[in-house]
């Protein structure tokens, strides 16, 4: 049903991301595992949700996870066409490259919201990596998310911009070719309520050789 | 201890510098007419 909701929202801004959830266990019951840092910004959707869930906007709305093809369709495209329907919160642009078995990000965010990005309000830049159309046991579609990670944002008033640099690691595609990067700004309206996002964007991969530098320090 | 907080400034802007010198000119494109993209996220939902 996603992957047909994917294929009808082909031609719209809308990416799909669907994590780890393991079927294939002895006992049968299921695992899930979310990238670490989503998970703590979608548990924040509901308290007690777990096993499966559907979100957007980083869970201002979202979904426990329809068990009827018609219910899930009927919901989650109003959860889709309501998020399209916000206006961006903030400008975006990001730039990745592999670096081994990780994915290193660059991410620039100006806050065109009226809200300051801080750690007051857990705001943050996520990274997530997508293998598009690949089939694993792991995931119930065909738009796996392999893994994620975020960088905090410290202090970002309205009309500040910033540059974030986001490490996600451990990541083992069938093919690192066709990898994409999906990039977020989020925070968390109030403490203990639900999150919501600014503005997204799908990573440029970086065309140049990038080197680090290496420093030596005195033991 | 200051000799040490210079390195550690030195080393972030260091990085930094470097790395956004490193990386594609595409993202300096124009964004003030970025549309909303929006991420639809799932756990274990009907396939």
């Amino acid at each position: 049903m996603i992957n047909q909701l994917a294929e009808e929202y082909a031609d719209q801004p809308v990416v799909f991301l669907d994590y780890h959830y393991d079927m294939a266990l002895d006992d049968g019951i299921p695992t899930y595992f979310p990238p670490e840092a989503r998970w703590n910004v979608i548990q924040a959707s509901e308290e007690g949700l777990g096993l499966t869930w559907a979100v957007v906007d980083s869970g201002r709305l979202h979904h426990r996870g329809a068990e009827e093809t018609s219910v899930a369709y009927e919901t989650y495209t109003e959860m889709i066409d309501d998020a399209l329907a916000q206006p961006p919160r903030a400008a975006l642009t990001a730039s990745w490259w592999r670096w081994g078995t990780s994915v290193i990000v660059v991410a620039t965010v100006t806050n065109n919201s009226d809200i300051t990005l801080s750690s007051e309000n857990n705001a943050g830049v996520h990274a997530i990596v997508k293998e598009p159309y690949a089939v694993y046991d792991t995931h119930t579609t065909i738009h796996p998310g392999l893994n994620g990670a975020m960088a905090q944002i410290p202090d970002l008033a309205p009309g500040e911009t910033g540059t974030f640099l986001i490490v996600v690691p451990d990541i083992y595609p069938m093919d690192w070719g066709v990898l994409e990067l999906i990039v977020l700004v989020d925070y968390q309206t109030a403490p203990g309520l639900k999150y919501d996002q600014l503005q997204a964007v799908i990573a440029e991969p970086a065309t140049q050789i990038v080197y680090l530098p290496v420093i030596k320090g005195r033991p | 201890m200051k000799s040490g907080k210079k390195l550690l400034a030195l080393l972030v802007i260091s990085l930094l510098a470097t790395l956004m010198a490193g990386t594609s000119p595409t993202q300096s494109q124009a964004i003030t007419d970025q549309p909303k993209l929006v991420v639809f996220e799932s756990v274990g939902s009907i396939e």
